[in-house]
């Protein structure tokens, strides 16, 4: 097996809190905007209003959003927005997945040249075996 | 999750976790044991109804970046709202050809008479400079770039409560505000306080009196760098440097190469029309593709968001 690379694994910066998708999407949408709306998040992640508001419970009590109740008119309104910790904790996760992908690809590289190398040796091996094989037929 | 979960979350959400689905479906969903770390018991779980790691389809590092990126690309031109102060400002910018049409004096008569009203509204960073434009267009442009800034950070705020994402509009109105106060305080400070000022009002960039053309492409790429958007820095991009070109150069010099000879009146138009022809086409093409995303998200009843 190939060495590991020195230095930690990524796995390490996967942050539980973070890693859930669909707690990743509700991170990625509050990053690209200002605030982002209840019905908006739910709407954009397919999710179920209790489902949605456990999620943002989470990532509240992490300190990752903060939410807001408010009304327009007589609607009313949620807004999400993302914290400092939770823009941190969303680059880290981005950075760690990543960094695995570079790895995995770095594996399969190594692993298909492994294979190449054995390939050609089993090759040689072949080769000398015919030999020996026309050597008897003779 | 327990039942106290169940609380905060409705508390801090307004969302619900009013039924057992939900509940299970964010248990389930869960990767791994973020919520178990946080000693959070499954007590309210039947037996049936335990899911265990792998019930769910795990996800590769690759697909979640690329759910991520899909997500994001989503979001943006969802928030992507800036076809409305493109088409504005082509219009306010139409709207001050009749101040770039050159009335000449009568013999005899100084050409460039000074400016109405009091210094600091002479400004020569809103068209008070050009020699022949009309005596009222630092006003006009004033007026114009207000309602402008005004109106874009009230349409900002408009459509992110329709569309439920809000753009960081907030930052326009400042950026707006902070360059009209520095167009008006310069040039008030170099006639009389600070003379070293008068380096900063270079004759070639305004004389034209087409600057205000350039304070609103510096507005534009704060927009295109609060909207994120690669289109609208392009945009940005290109009218700036269209401003600033119809600051320092007659484009009539062009159109007469061409055979278009136009008249001494209306020779400094090319530099204005074209400008606003720009932002006009940009506005239209972006209105065509952002109407498609300009829906409103699924409400939720008055109960469910309670």
């Amino acid at each position: 097996m190939a060495a590991q690379p020195t230095g930690e694994h990524p796995t390490n910066g996967l942050d539980e809190t973070v890693h859930q998708r669909h707690r990743l999407g509700i991170l990625t949408i509050t990053s690209e905007a200002r605030r982002a709306e209840f019905g908006y998040l739910r709407g954009a992640l397919d999710l179920t209003p209790g489902n949605l508001s456990r999620h943002l419970t989470v990532l509240e009590d992490a300190g990752m959003v903060k939410v807001e109740k408010g009304y327009e008119g007589r609607r009313p309104r949620t807004w999400v927005s993302i914290t400092r910790t939770g823009r941190s904790a969303l680059a880290a996760e981005l950075d760690a997945l990543a960094a695995l992908v570079r790895q995995h690809a770095d594996a399969a590289k190594r692993a298909e040249a492994a294979a190449k190398s054995e390939a050609a040796e089993s090759g040689d091996g072949e080769f000398s075996g015919d030999g020996g094989f026309s050597g008897d037929g003779d | 999750m327990s039942d106290g979960g169940q609380e905060t979350g409705s508390g801090a959400a307004g969302g619900g976790g009013r039924d057992g689905r939900d509940d299970d479906d964010v248990r389930g969903s869960d990767s791994t044991a973020a919520d178990s770390q946080r000693g959070e018991s499954s007590a309210s779980d039947s037996p049936g109804q335990e899911r265990v790691h792998g019930a769910y389809p795990v996800e590769t590092p690759e697909q979640l970046l690329g759910e991520v990126a899909a997500v994001r690309r989503k979001t943006r031109l969802a928030r992507h709202a800036y076809w409305f102060p493109l088409v504005l400002f082509g219009l306010l910018t139409c709207a001050s050809i009749p101040f770039y049409i050159v009335r000449l004096p009568p013999s005899g008569a100084s050409v460039g008479s000074s400016p109405a009203g009091p210094v600091y509204l002479r400004s020569a960073y809103l068209g008070g400079f050009g020699m022949l434009t009309g005596r009222y267009i630092t006003y006009y442009w004033l007026a114009a770039i207000l309602l402008g800034v005004g109106a874009t950070t009230a349409w900002y705020r408009w459509r992110g409560n329709r569309v439920g994402l809000r753009t960081a509009a907030r930052g326009y109105l400042i950026t707006g505000a902070v360059l009209l106060l520095l167009a008006l305080a310069i040039p008030a400070l170099a006639v009389r306080a600070v003379p070293r000022l008068m380096i900063l009002m270079p004759g070639d960039l305004l004389i034209r009196g087409t600057f205000p053309l350039v304070v609103i492409g510096i507005g534009l790429c704060y927009l295109a760098w609060a909207e994120r958007s690669i289109a609208l820095t392009v945009i940005a991009a290109g009218y700036l440097a269209l401003s600033l070109v119809a600051s320092l150069y007659d484009i009539e010099n062009v159109l007469y190469r061409l055979g278009w000879n136009l008249s001494p009146a209306v020779s400094g138009l090319p530099n204005v029309v074209l400008p606003a022809l720009v932002l006009l086409l940009s506005g239209a093409s972006a209105w065509a593709v952002q109407r498609r995303y300009d829906v409103r998200p699924p409400s939720l009843t008055d109960a469910e968001a309670s």
